[in-house]
């Protein structure tokens, strides 16, 4: 006992203080989890439930494990583990591993690369494709594509397709080969509450023809109403005291390509946004709040955003994106539909096919193979598990959440999405945005638009449609040469 | 006995026994020790390598030397913008910043937000000597108000942070309700306070000074109580009122306190990051980003290793300084029982 007390509890009492040492310290230490489990026992890895698959070979006699990641919500994960199980069965020479890092995940999976424990095949947000492409951390896949039965790139929409293309020689995005395949495509429209109109007296709006900037005014002016029931621009109006309001959110880049206007030039190196057509947009955007009075102001969406707004029943139109319809057809209370983005007064519209009436943002997210990571040694097999995500089979089980609409173009024109016994009812206008829409500006430039950012969201922004302190004219060319350099400096960092 | 003889012999060689209860004492410091050096002496050292390379966590650390802090503390004169300025009579100040153009102005306006989110400390001080010789008077429910007072400090920062987005909210929160029970017009009242680019940081300073006064409160109530009663009687014989009691006896008393407060304080509140990160996210155009806050964000958003690093060693520097400067003149103010 006095050996004990003497010599062993403090020699105790030392290790757990290191190992609390330890613990404490290893905050942001990549899980280390994730590492690619090459010599992990197939066992380990089978699905919860369905039969054991046969311990069958592939042709070099030995089955491959690979690690995927991604985010998403508790409907998201539920779904595609469903997919993993079900191509880990198809495809027993294969086993695929997911692990679900819903939170901060593109930090995470920056770290895990730097920390040299990279995963496979990971979700790559088109925003952040343009720092990992150039950097050489994902894998080309073109020869897979070009020989594969089960994608075809020509019923791939080309917006969400040509976002995950780069092109070495000319350290270009945009072209060239493809190193991820889109798992999703989120266009953005805008969603109506029908009801409001009705309420209001105003005609609905034909899906087909997108609204001008005057009837947006004139349909906002007439549905704004106070708590006296006066609309913007009557005797006695109360701004303080709005009971419903007109127009929401509506994106810039919506805003602005539905004008004709760009942010940048074709190839991404010069910022063009002193267009007349561009700063005429970022205008209409501004003066929605300050001059017209039927977008909430600053101190308005201080209490409610507008996204609360809407689902509340309190304003009438705001711009959101695809993913939306699924809360949507579960909370609103109201009639509701979508409409196309809206169009400007010069009769031109930037947008990725020349028929397009209408332009926007659209969002995406691709699957690649990291470099570096045991899919870069298998790409064949970790190929096959990405053309299944992307593939027909992938993109139905996804589309039916409702979540997005699928890569093909006839399966998203096939009852899979349309889905014609749910809302929205004018699903067409989501597919012609699919086909028409572009990502943002800066998702073909380097430094995932920092450059933009400093100068955008904490310079003109404010300034011009929140504030109303200045015109989107003084804003922006003030702040051409900012833009500008931070841009070339954008570039000049790819050549280091 | 042993340890007379050991005593003795000390001088030449310790005793045995000396040897082991040394061993004993290296063995139980060691863990702590290790632990300092791995998790805190080693990153400090590779941050302050780090500084001078450029790394996006996804290729190799590149080594471009001074680069970083030429662009954080670097600027460029412009004498013809100056000239210019001079010349549209603006007035010389405005002229001035003119001419220096920094490198990188967020750096500099990052800086500026969190010196003026210091001015808080001499008010909360204040406020906090006040409420401590308050709550020194004989009076029932003394606990209660300590308890009051000091509850702010010990609640989750993070739950702090929406409560305080919801008191200064411009139509359900209570300051602003509160305001206009008082008749302030709703101009005022209106406002957005996390959303108004002069309001934002007086916002911030009125959050912190709730949060902290407690806390120094309970310190000062303590070092009150430590003040001698024949110092106030001998006062009051030589004829002074409360203000002399307060400004000759009290204060100087204090003032040991005031200043680990005031060290504290200063060091706390050059780090701000939790409440603009969380509530406001930098602020309406950059008005709210503190100095860690940019560090976080140049690492983890925008993934640029090595300028992170150097700002934060500018930073630790800039709070070394000031503490060192705040403990040379510590001498002329601080009095301590020597004097």
């Amino acid at each position: 006992m006095k050996t004990f007390t003497r010599y062993v509890f403090p020699m105790l009492l030392v290790f757990s203080m290191l190992l609390t040492a330890c613990g404490g310290g290893a905050a942001t230490q990549p899980p280390a989890t994730e590492a690619p489990a090459a010599t992990q026992p197939p066992e380990a890895t089978q699905p919860p439930e369905g039969t054991q698959p046969p311990e069958a070979t592939s042709a070099s006699g030995e089955v491959v494990n690979l690690t995927f990641v991604g985010w998403g919500g508790p409907e998201e994960q539920d779904v595609f583990q469903k997919l993993v199980d079900t191509f880990n069965k198809n495809n027993p020479d294969i086993v695929i591993k997911y692990t679900p890092m819903p939170d901060d995940y593109v930090t995470k999976l920056k770290t895990m690369i730097a920390g040299g424990t990279p995963p496979d095949i990971a979700y790559v947000p088109d925003g952040d494709f343009s720092a990992f492409a150039p950097k050489g951390t994902l894998v080309s896949i073109q020869k897979f594509v070009d020989a594969s039965t089960v994608i075809d790139p020509d019923n791939i929409w080309p917006s969400a397709l040509n976002r995950y293309r780069y092109d070495p020689a000319t350290k270009s995005i945009g072209t060239g080969d493809l190193y991820a395949l889109p798992k999703d495509i989120g266009p953005t429209a805008i969603y109506i509450n029908k009801d409001l109109f009705n309420e209001a007296g105003v005609p609905l709006p034909d899906p087909q023809t997108p609204l001008t900037w005057d009837q947006v005014i004139d349909i906002g002016t007439k549905i704004t109403r106070d708590a006296n029931g006066k609309h913007p621009g009557d005797a006695g109006f109360d701004p303080n005291s709005v009971e419903v309001w007109g127009v929401g959110d509506i994106w810039f880049e919506n805003a602005v390509y539905g004008n004709g206007g760009q942010i940048v030039s074709d190839d991404s190196h010069t910022f063009v946004a002193d267009s007349p057509e561009t700063i005429a947009a970022v205008q209409f955007l501004a003066d929605l709040t300050h001059k017209y009075q039927i977008h909430p102001t600053s101190q308005q969406t201080a209490s409610q955003d507008i996204g609360q707004m809407f689902e509340s029943g309190k304003l009438a139109m705001t711009t959101n994106g695809r993913w939306a319809t699924t809360g949507y057809r579960n909370t609103l209370t109201f009639d509701w539909d979508v409409i196309p983005n809206i169009v400007g007064p010069s009769g031109k519209v930037y947008a990725a096919e020349s028929d397009c009436k209408f332009g926007g943002w659209s969002g995406s997210v691709g699957v690649a193979i990291i470099s570096g990571s045991n899919g870069e040694k298998y790409p064949e097999q970790a190929y096959r598990f990405i053309e299944f995500i992307a593939g027909p089979e992938g993109q139905t089980e996804q589309a039916a959440l409702g979540f997005q609409i699928p890569n093909q173009r006839d399966l998203a024109n096939s009852e899979t999405f349309l889905q014609s016994d749910q809302k929205p009812e004018n699903a067409e206008v989501l597919l012609d945005a699919a086909r028409c829409e572009f990502p943002g500006p800066w998702t073909k430039t380097p430094l995932y638009g920092q450059w933009f950012d400093d100068n955008w969201w904490n310079g003109v922004w404010p300034e011009v449609v929140v504030d109303g302190t200045k015109t989107a004219e003084e804003a922006i060319k003030e702040r051409k040469d900012a833009f500008q350099s931070g841009l070339d400096e954008a570039w000049a960092s790819l050549n280091e | 006995m042993t340890t007379i003889t050991a005593g003795t012999a000390a001088r030449a060689k310790p005793s045995r026994l000396k040897q082991i209860d040394s061993l004993w004492g290296y063995l139980f410091i060691a863990a702590p020790l290790l632990g300092f050096l791995i998790f805190a002496a080693g990153p400090l050292i590779a941050s302050i390598i780090l500084s001078f390379f450029k790394w996006d966590l996804l290729t190799d650390p590149k080594w471009v030397g001074l680069d970083n802090w030429t662009k954080i503390v670097g600027f460029q004169l412009q004498p013809e913008a100056y000239a210019a300025a001079l010349a549209q009579d603006k007035p010389w100040l405005n002229a001035l910043s003119v001419y220096f153009k920094p490198n990188d102005p967020i750096v500099w306006k990052a800086m500026g937000n969190t010196a003026f989110l210091l001015l808080g400390i001499p008010i909360s001080l204040g406020l906090a000597v006040f409420l401590a010789s308050l709550m020194n008077q004989p009076m029932p429910g003394k606990q209660a108000f300590r308890v009051i007072y000091y509850l702010p400090t010990v609640l989750p920062l993070a739950a702090l942070a929406l409560l305080w987005l919801w008191v200064l909210n411009p139509d359900y929160g209570l300051f602003n309700n509160t305001l206009r029970s008082f008749g302030v017009p709703a101009e005022l009242t209106r406002l957005n306070w996390w959303q108004n680019r002069a309001l934002v940081k007086p916002a911030f300073i009125i959050m912190g000074i709730w949060r902290g006064v407690g806390y120094q409160a309970l310190v000062y109530l303590a070092a009150l109580q430590g003040v001698p009663r024949q110092l106030y009687e001998a006062a009051e014989i030589d004829g002074a009122n409360a203000w002399h009691k307060f400004r000759s006896v009290t204060w100087p008393l204090l003032s040991p306190t005031t200043f680990f407060l005031l060290i504290t304080a200063l060091i706390g509140g050059f780090q701000i990051f939790v409440e603009p990160a969380i509530m406001t996210n930098g602020g309406p155009a950059n008005e709210s980003i503190t100095m860690v806050m940019l560090i976080w964000k140049k690492a983890f958003r925008d993934f640029a290793m090595g300028y992170a690093s150097a700002q934060a060693w500018l930073l630790g520097v800039i709070i070394m300084s000031i503490t060192i400067i705040n403990f040379l003149l510590a001498r002329r103010w601080v009095f301590t029982e020597t004097d």
